[in-house]
């Protein structure tokens, strides 16, 4: 799978595409219902048709979630295919229908849930040397607090810069620029083979910091 | 209190620099629905304020409106209406109609074939198939079967988990066959018996009637033949063993929420709890998990079963977050 750039420098351009429809919010910070509310325009697109309607909520949210689920996933093109498909189950589901929290809500939940799990998933892959552990086995599940999402992908960001910074670098040049190992090499001057086990070790050192505040319980598990 | 979180602390959590005070605060805070809902609001404007990149929306949405649009072709195939004029795009209309409805089915395959039945953790339900055979399933288990050709061409089902069957006879002794994973079929006509299938070790236990267990991988072919009373035990290496029920009580004993323990070690029954509650398990030591019980025990949930067992052991528990933790 190609990784793009993420957490590393990135143009400010303005995040929304120009088909975002307006109908918004003279600041309505506190209004409870207001929040509900600013909705209510795609709430009634979704009624009349449903698949404008959540085309409509599709370019309205699409950019900030995927935005948000990168923090978790650590990669551009894994984060847009998460919040692709909720959107998609979203409308196939017709879940629109039966949800009584704010489409807003539902959807960040929806990505702060899949991003937990993605990331939990990839730390505890090959963890042991045996690449066949049934991994399939685990759960998801949500974190104990709410806040526990933000000190997730925050740990994440801080393991990534705990490495030494020649890791680091090739570390984020491989799994967020998505640059192959050979690529990597030459840029840097260095054998391929380094690279390898450099880019091995960083991995390492992220699981470990990550698995062992976070997911203790699976390694004691699998080998029970 | 409520006016003590503020989108500048909200933004703080954010940012990674609230406190962990600060944190239990926005926490009990966010027990409020409403106020869940203004704090994705916040979480909206954060994301928008300080993108991580930049996102390529349009080209998404073409990518979600092809892949949406072949759903509604699904559904509503017959909008295509032929003109004389347009015969030819009309064709190539409904020959892409065709190969969009095959493509599709192929992905949802799975789901457009069978039917799923499940239970959730720590549940115990019974259902009736369209043929009157009544399955009950243990927690944590599945059943599925050909939504199509069940009770028509032939009566299949394939079961994770554990269940009871009570086996409706047919008159054109039509056979019932239950599969579990590729290796083994159990083929039966009319008849209860209970079946375990679970960490790719299965178990048969029978009731009444007779039920013929066959190998159907590898070169091999080989066949058991139960009889009541016995149980036939299929290891994870593969190894068949065949015998008579020691105690009748131990048949399907988790209908009637009982638990059935014979020398059976802790390490044994954090796999009982991990089948039947999800619970992910942690023994202190090894001594501990060698530690064993018998009995029959009753428990309508998992604090039930732990605290007999932990009583049993002289032991501690608990319990947090789906995980449980014994100790001295």
């Amino acid at each position: 799978m190609k990784k793009e750039s993420v957490n590393v420098p990135v143009q400010h351009t303005k995040p929304f595409s120009s088909i975002e429809i307006n109908e918004d919010q003279n600041e309505m910070d506190n209004g409870v219902d207001a929040v509900k509310d600013d909705e209510f325009f795609i709430k009634k697109s979704i009624q009349e048709n449903p698949q404008k309607g959540v085309e409509l909520l599709f370019s309205r949210y699409y950019a900030p979630l995927c935005n948000h689920a990168i923090k978790f996933v650590g990669s551009k093109e894994v984060a847009e295919d998460i919040v692709s498909e909720i959107f998609y189950q979203f409308y196939s589901n017709k879940t629109y229908e039966t949800i009584t929290v704010s489409f807003r809500a539902y959807l960040f939940k929806s990505v702060r849930n899949r991003g937990y799990n993605y990331l939990k998933r990839e730390v505890s892959r090959n963890t042991s040397q045996f690449e066949s552990l049934d991994l399939i086995d685990i759960p998801s599940e949500e974190p104990e607090h709410a806040t526990d999402y933000e000190e997730l992908y925050q740990d994440f960001e801080t393991a990534i810069n705990s490495l030494p910074i020649s890791r680091r670098k090739i570390y984020l040049l491989y799994q967020i620029e998505g640059f192959s190992m050979k690529e990597i090499a030459t840029k840097l001057s260095i054998s391929p083979k380094t690279v390898d086990v450099q880019l091995y070790r960083a991995r390492k050192t992220i699981r470990e910091i990550i698995k062992n505040k976070w997911f203790s319980y699976l390694l004691l598990f699998l080998m029970h | 209190m409520d006016s003590q979180v503020t989108k500048e602390l909200i933004f703080d959590h954010f940012r990674g620099d609230a406190t962990v005070q600060q944190r239990i605060l926005i926490n009990k805070w966010l027990e409020t629905p409403q106020n869940e809902e203004v704090f994705y609001k916040y979480l909206l404007d954060w994301e928008l304020a300080k993108p991580q990149y930049e996102v390529d929306t349009p080209n998404a949405i073409e990518k979600y409106r092809s892949l949406t649009h072949t759903v509604n072709q699904e559904i509503i195939p017959s909008t295509l209406t032929p003109s004389k004029r347009n015969w030819l795009r009309s064709l190539l209309g409904a020959a892409a109609c065709i190969a969009f409805t095959v493509c599709l089915g192929w992905f949802f395959k799975e789901d457009l074939q069978y039917a799923t039945l499940a239970t959730n953790p720590g549940e115990v339900r019974s259902f009736t198939l369209s043929d009157g055979t009544v399955v009950t399933l243990n927690a944590n288990s599945n059943l599925r079967y050909d939504r199509w050709n069940f009770n028509r061409s032939d009566r299949k089902v394939i079961l994770h988990g554990e269940a009871e069957f009570n086996v409706t006879h047919k008159k054109d002794n039509q056979e019932f066959m239950v599969k579990t994973g590729n290796r083994f079929n159990i083929v039966v006509l009319g008849t209860v018996f209970s079946v375990y299938n679970r960490n790719k070790k299965m178990q048969v236990t029978l009731n009444k009637g007779s039920v013929r267990i066959e190998q159907n991988s590898g070169a091999q072919q080989r066949n058991w033949i139960m009889t009541p009373g016995e149980v036939v035990t299929v290891e994870k290496t593969g190894t068949v063993d065949q015998k008579k029920i020691d105690n009748p009580k131990k048949y399907a004993p988790w209908k009637d929420s009982r638990f059935e323990f014979d020398k059976s070690s802790l390490k044994d029954i954090a796999q009982i709890l991990k089948d039947n509650y999800d619970l992910k398990v942690v023994i202190e030591n090894e001594t501990l998990s060698e530690m064993t019980i018998s009995g029959s025990f009753k428990a309508q949930d998992a604090s039930e079963l732990l605290n007999s067992i932990s009583q049993l052991l002289e032991i501690q528990y608990k319990l947090h977050d789906n995980t449980v933790h014994f100790y001295n």
